[in-house]
């Protein structure tokens, strides 16, 4: 568990959540080109992890001026505050599989200590806080989503293609 | 050289790769199969005969996560216990003679009944113990373990892991991590 977890109520840990969550659903909204939109996250969607049950938004992304449900092309679900290594996890999916992100901190990503007493972060890349990719399983490079790596997992999740 | 010299967990990770990277391209065939010809489909009899081989496949993308962490677990516990048998080699020097080689194979016959808990305590208390860095990572194996546990034990909601969201590849990263220190 990260240091900053610890110093966190249940309550504080799943509002900070949230708040991540929301300010991303807004970055993406600002990063969709003209024929995507996504929804407002109304439907409630309800978590339980280490922190409690609570309530929070997914959102989806659509083809605009495309009838339903064709129109759809990913979704955006919140899995939980609480996750391995990072400070919240949530899943991009599609009709053609799904990929997860973690939010990391600079501050807070687990380190290692060589056997030289040399430090490093567990992953490479974390050099702002954010969510990242994990590229590929054997990698220790996190990727920090940013509308470009968006737009690459949404390729990978979904039959969508970017112009 | 001694079996703990080699890593297991890369190739266990390989295997996962593979099958997911095979579910997606199978989840292309299924979505589209007049598109192929049928001695591709024939290789999936059942699949193709579903009413909902996307959600089958789905189901089987999520389980295979779950088989992943249950069997990257596995084998680095056997790498663990191999590795604190082959740290035992000392006991083999004592004297006498005989009660050296007595003491070893009484060693290494207990070692498979040690808790996987307390092994990770041996490497966070004896090996990191001047590395609080590091046994921070053993706190991140132990919660690994937590949540192998629960999937293995058919996730009882009642006794929940102090973490019941792990992206594989982190399992992966953190055990790898461990494994390459001790080495």
């Amino acid at each position: 568990m990260t240091e900053t977890i610890e110093h966190l109520t249940n309550e504080e840990i799943q509002e900070r959540y949230v708040k991540r969550i929301k300010a991303f659903f807004t970055q993406i909204e600002e990063w969709l080109p003209d024929e995507l939109e996504i929804n407002d996250p109304v439907s409630n969607r309800t978590i339980t992890d280490t922190t409690g049950t609570y309530q929070i938004g997914m959102a989806s992304i659509y083809k605009k001026g495309v009838p339903e449900p064709d129109n759809y092309v990913a979704a955006i679900f919140p899995m939980g505050a609480t996750t391995l290594l990072g400070e919240g996890i949530l899943e991009i999916s599609g009709a053609l599989g799904e990929e997860k992100l973690i939010y990391f901190c600079r501050d807070t990503l687990p380190q290692v200590e060589d056997k030289l007493g040399k430090f490093r972060p567990i992953y490479r890349g974390v050099d702002s806080d954010g969510w990242y990719w994990l590229e590929s399983s054997m990698s220790n490079r996190a990727i920090f989503v940013a509308r470009e790596q968006l737009f690459d997992l949404i390729r990978m999740v979904s039959f969508y293609e970017f112009d | 050289m001694s079996s703990t010299n080699i890593n297991p967990l890369p190739l266990i990770v390989e295997a996962f790769i593979t099958t997911q990277e095979s579910l997606k391209a199978v989840k292309q065939i299924v979505k589209n199969p007049s598109q192929f010809p049928r001695s591709v489909l024939e290789k999936m009899p059942n699949l193709i005969a579903s009413p909902v081989p996307k959600e089958r496949i789905n189901n089987s993308m999520k389980e295979i996560e779950d088989l992943f962490v249950l069997n990257l677990w596995a084998t680095f516990e056997r790498w663990l216990r191999d590795y604190l048998q082959d740290k035992g080699n000392t006991l083999k020097t004592t004297m006498p003679s005989g009660l050296g080689s007595q003491l070893y194979d009484h060693f290494t016959k207990e070692v498979e009944y040690w808790k996987p808990d307390d092994m990770l305590d041996i490497v966070k208390d004896g090996i990191f113990a001047n590395s609080p860095t590091n046994q921070q990572l053993v706190g991140h194996a132990k919660q690994i373990l937590e949540y192998r546990n629960w999937i293995a034990h058919g996730r009882n909601s009642r006794r929940a892991p102090t973490i019941n969201n792990i992206v594989p590849s982190a399992a992966y990263q953190t055990l790898n991590t461990i494994i390459t220190l001790l080495q």
